[in-house]
C-alpha cells in the first residue's frame, strides 16, 4: 500500500511517499501505525484515500492497491 | 468604448467584449498584501477587474522583499496595503484601488465583505482563513484560497455556486502549523500559487472553465507534481451572525505580572510537550480534550491561558467563552516564557 506525505507531515516523517507492505488492514490500523512510528498527533493531519479526504472517525476497509495521504492545512502565504 | 490594453485577452473567444465587460464590473478584496497579494494583485489590475480592496494592516520589512515585488527599501516601514495601491494605481490608472490598513477582524469582515463580489484569501494565518471562511458564508461570497509551506501550495475556490467551505474541506485547526517565516519559503513558489489564485477568479467572473470548487490542488513544485483532493461538502448551520459574533469576539490579553494569584493557570499543551511549567493554580488540558474535560474549569475564577506559541490559547478562549465563562484571558507570555519568568524568580 502506498503512503504519501504532503506539506509539513512529510518534513516529519522524513519522507513523501513510502510502501507499506500490509494486507487486510483497516484505516485506524494503519492510522495507528503511522502515528507510532512518525510520533504524529491526530489533530495535526488530515487522511485521503485514493485523493479523496476522508473523516477519521470511520474505520475503513484498506485494499492493497489504495493509496493513503496524509496531509495538513498550510498557513503561509 | 473598451481600454485597448485589453485587445489580446478580449481576442480569446472566452473573453471578448462582453467578458471584458465582467471583469471591468467586478469588485475583488484580497485579505493580506504578502506574498501572495504581491501576486494576485497586479494580474487581476492588468486583467482589468475594475475594483480591487486591499486589506493588510501589516508594513513593509525587508524580509518581505524577496518575495513581495511591489515594495522597494524605500517603502520599508510603510502600509503595505496604501503602498501596494499607490504603486499599482500609477501603472492601472482606469482600476479603483481602494486601501485599508488595519487586519481583517470578526469586527470589519462582514462590512467589509458586502461591498465586494469576491474575497481573495492571501493570508498567512490559519486563524485568519476560518474567519475569511465564515464572513464569506454569511455574506454570502465566494472565496479563493491559496496557502503555502515550504515549496508546496495548495489552492481551492470555496462557497462559489453553493459549492463546499473551508470548513467542509478542514473542519478542525490544526494544532501547530508553520507560517513563511517560520518555514521559508521561495518567492517562485507563493507567486505561483498567487497566480494560481488569480486564475480562478479570472475563470469565477468570466464564466469559463472549471473552477477548483470540491475539490483542492495541492501543487509540489519541487517535483511539479500536482495531485487533486476531493472532500465531501456539508452545510454548516452553525454559522450563523451570533457564532459569528462570539467566535470572533476580541480576545482579551493579559500579562503574567498582571494577573491574580487565586486566578486559574490553563495550559492547553499538550501532555508531552515541554518546558514543564510550575505555577500555583495551574491546570493542564490539552485543546483537543478541553471541550469534554470543561468541568474541571472552575467558573468562578479569573482564567489565563497560555500554550507554545498563542495559538492554540486563542482557540481554548472561544471555546470557554462559547460555553459561557466570562473571565477569560490569555496570556502574553508563551509556556517558554512564563518557564523562564519562573526561572528568574526562582
Amino acid at each position: 500500500m502506498r503512503i504519501t506525505y504532503f506539506g509539513e507531515i512529510a518534513d516529519i516523517t522524513g519522507k513523501s511517499t513510502e510502501e507499506l507492505m500490509i494486507k487486510g488492514e483497516t484505516l485506524h490500523e494503519v492510522i495507528s501505525y503511522l502515528s507510532s512510528t512518525y510520533n504524529l498527533t491526530s489533530n495535526d493531519f488530515y487522511v485521503a484515500i485514493n485523493h479523496k479526504l476522508v473523516a477519521m472517525d470511520k474505520d475503513i476497509h484498506l485494499n492493497e492497491n489504495d493509496e493513503v495521504a496524509l496531509l495538513s492545512p498550510f498557513a503561509g502565504g | 468604448m473598451l481600454d485597448r490594453r485589453y485587445t489580446r485577452q478580449m481576442t480569446l473567444p472566452q473573453v471578448g467584449e462582453s467578458g471584458q465587460e465582467k471583469l471591468a464590473q467586478a469588485r475583488v478584496l484580497i485579505v493580506g498584501a504578502g506574498g501572495l497579494g504581491n501576486a494576485v494583485l497586479p494580474y487581476l489590475a492588468s486583467s482589468g477587474i475594475g475594483t480591487l480592496g486591499v486589506i493588510d494592516g501589516d508594513e513593509v520589512s525587508l524580509c518581505n522583499l524577496h518575495r513581495q515585488v511591489l515594495f522597494s527599501e524605500s517603502d520599508i516601514a510603510l502600509s503595505k496595503s496604501e503602498t501596494a495601491c499607490k504603486k499599482l494605481s500609477i501603472q492601472f490608472p482606469a482600476i479603483e484601488f481602494k486601501s485599508y490598513s488595519e487586519f481583517l477582524t470578526g469586527q470589519n469582515a462582514l462590512a467589509l465583505f458586502r461591498n465586494y463580489d469576491l474575497i481573495v484569501d492571501a493570508t498567512d494565518a490559519i486563524e485568519a482563513r476560518y474567519l475569511i471562511n465564515d464572513a464569506s458564508i454569511l455574506t454570502n461570497k465566494p472565496f479563493v484560497h491559496a496557502s503555502v509551506y515550504r515549496f508546496q501550495f495548495q489552492v481551492a475556490v470555496f462557497n462559489a455556486h453553493q459549492s463546499g467551505s473551508y470548513r467542509c474541506l478542514y473542519p478542525l485547526s490544526p494544532t501547530n502549523s508553520q507560517t513563511c517565516a517560520e518555514a521559508g519559503v521561495m518567492p517562485t513558489t507563493v507567486a505561483m500559487a498567487g497566480l494560481y489564485q488569480a486564475n480562478e477568479v479570472l475563470k469565477y467572473f468570466l464564466e469559463i472553465g472549471q473552477l477548483l470548487t470540491n475539490e483542492m490542488l495541492l501543487v509540489d513544485t519541487l517535483t511539479n507534481r500536482q495531485t487533486h483532493f476531493a472532500y465531501d461538502t456539508q452545510h454548516h448551520d452553525f454559522i450563523t451572525p451570533s457564532f459569528f459574533a462570539l467566535t470572533y469576539a476580541p480576545i482579551e490579553k493579559i500579562r503574567l505580572g498582571q494577573t491574580k494569584q487565586i486566578g486559574i493557570f490553563l495550559d492547553v499543551r499538550n501532555d508531552e510537550e515541554l518546558p514543564f511549567i510550575t505555577l500555583e493554580n495551574y491546570l493542564r488540558i490539552p485543546l483537543a480534550s478541553l471541550t469534554i474535560q470543561l468541568s474541571l474549569v472552575p467558573r468562578n475564577k479569573e482564567i489565563y491561558i497560555f500554550c507554545q506559541s498563542g495559538n492554540r490559547s486563542i482557540d481554548a478562549h472561544h471555546i470557554l467563552i462559547e460555553n459561557g465563562y466570562t473571565n477569560v484571558y490569555c496570556l502574553h507570555e508563551t509556556a517558554a516564557q512564563i518557564n523562564q519568568v519562573n526561572s528568574q524568580i526562582s
